[in-house]
């Protein structure tokens, strides 16, 4: 009896913490879209004290966007502290410390796990409806197999950016289930056409062997067209 | 379109925040070649733009003053994003090395609270003279858009918009449109990508039908326009009554939750 009562009460000052802790973030949050740094720091830092995940992205984000002192071993800090927790935003932050080498070392295909986790992580939902525009405007709402179909024939007519949105659906695995070869193939098919950002998968998925054989060799040749520096060994 | 429609569409434009984005190495080549000064380009490049000296090309570029600018960095390389001043509807064009048919990216976000809304929504038009990923960067840049969107943001970061651009960029080829609504959030999103040549901003939603999507959106959820014009002209004559709550019409309130 003594120890569910004990219970029940520590449980309520769990919940009246919570609820303190989500006020104070969002009133950090307020000084922070209103430009009060400082504000918002001092709250974000008492927040992420107690556990606040959310406070710990937006201690990274002060960090670094500061425009008199920019720290980015100080934002990788608080963005690591946040990806751990499954912070999508963070790890996207992550991801672009690594592409522009601040703070770590400059590292494209560490770059592209953050990203890639980042986008796993967001629990990206399929849209409701789609859309086809015709010439004079109108929207036309098709099915997603249709919209699906409209793309194909778009990629295959040599649509280059047709091919990068097709290959991007079936890698995201968001409105079909995902098909890794399939993305590689039209990944593949887009950057021969000197698509930048689908080299650049190209070469991460023959780095990583994603649904391909690893290959460092054909990784750095594609990498290379980029203009990325990274090597992948 | 009906009356209402128009209303609606009117209001939306009204309520439009248009973000442009260029390469600042790409600005910084249009405005030599402009100046006629074409003797070794690349090397004239200075690595690292400031925004005052980017606020100065786009003037001398593009004919008018920008009313924000933002130097970030993308993809190993820096970009200039502007907002126009209010009203200002130009788009930066250039002769060689900025795109004469930019990218525009176009999001209509209505409340799904609309019929008990104030607000009938409002929409984010990104005109990118660099490749469509950027926008990716763009609509995940909570600092940026915390900067050049102002209180807006907050709503923004409650769509979690985030989760949208993953399908923003696969539908980089024009002519389409999705519509998606977010768990937990309240708030219809409507998405339009399309690839513009020669465009006139004005006539924008007759060739990319973001806010024509919303109106869909709405329709879809069983909400007929003639209900969100009663409760908004219910809500405004509450407003005058009220004037207290008139800062909540622009961004948190005290005492006020959702949208």
């Amino acid at each position: 009896m003594t120890k569910s009562a004990f219970l029940i009460f520590s449980l309520f000052i769990a919940g009246l913490a919570i609820a303190e802790n989500s006020e104070a973030v969002n009133a950090a949050q307020h000084a922070f879209y209103n430009g009060d740094y400082t504000k918002a720091k001092a709250g974000f830092l008492l927040a992420a004290e107690q556990g606040s995940v959310e406070a710990e992205y937006y201690l990274g984000l002060i960090a670094k966007n500061d425009p008199k002192n920019a720290d980015y071993q100080v934002a990788l800090s608080h963005f690591t502290n946040a990806a751990r927790l499954n912070h999508a935003q963070a790890m996207w932050e992550l991801g672009v410390l690594y592409e522009n080498g601040e703070g770590v070392n400059q590292n494209q295909f560490t770059a592209l796990d953050w990203f890639r986790k980042s986008e796993f992580a967001s629990a990206i939902e399929a849209p409701e409806s789609f859309y086809v525009t015709g010439n004079n405007g109108e929207l036309t709402e098709v099915s997603v197999s249709q919209y699906i179909q409209h793309l194909t024939q778009q990629a295959q007519s040599g649509l280059t950016d047709a091919k990068f949105a097709l290959a991007k659906i079936y890698d995201a695995g968001v409105i079909v289930k995902a098909d890794l070869p399939q993305a590689f193939n039209w990944y593949l098919s887009a950057a021969t056409d000197g698509h930048t950002k689908a080299a650049q998968l190209v070469s991460y998925f023959y780095c990583r062997g994603i649904t391909v054989p690893r290959s460092t060799e054909k990784a750095n040749a594609w990498l290379e067209t980029t203009g990325y520096s990274t090597d992948c060994d | 379109m009906t009356n209402r429609q128009q209303d609606l569409l009117r209001e939306l434009q009204h309520n439009e925040h248009i973000l442009h984005v260029v390469s600042a190495e790409d600005l910084q080549k249009e405005h030599l070649e402009l100046k006629g000064n074409t003797k070794l380009i690349a090397q004239q490049v200075t690595p690292v733009l400031d925004a005052l000296k980017a606020a100065k090309l786009i003037h001398e570029v593009g004919g008018f003053k920008p009313g924000q600018v933002v130097l970030k960095k993308y993809g190993n390389k820096q970009y200039v994003i502007f907002k126009g001043k209010a009203g200002e509807r130009h788009v930066l064009k250039g002769t060689k090395y900025l795109a004469d048919n930019p990218t525009v990216v176009r999001m209509a976000i209505g409340p799904k609270g609309i019929v008990k809304s104030a607000k009938g929504g409002f929409v984010i038009t990104a005109v990118l003279s660099v490749s469509i990923e950027i926008f990716d960067y763009v609509i995940r840049d909570t600092a940026l858009l915390s900067e050049m969107l102002g209180v807006i943001t907050t709503d923004l970061v409650k769509i979690g918009l985030s989760t949208l651009a993953g399908v923003a960029a696969g539908l980089a080829v024009g002519s389409a449109a999705v519509i998606g609504s977010v768990a937990a959030a309240p708030f219809v999103v409507a998405i339009a990508v399309g690839v513009l040549a020669g465009f006139v901003l004005d006539k924008i939603d007759q060739r990319l039908g973001a806010t024509q999507a919303l109106i869909k959106a709405y329709a879809r959820m069983g909400i007929m326009l003639d209900e969100i014009k009663y409760e908004t002209s219910r809500n405004l004559k509450y407003l005058e009554d009220n004037p207290q709550f008139i800062p909540c019409l622009f961004g948190p309130c005290h005492g006020i939750r959702g949208y």
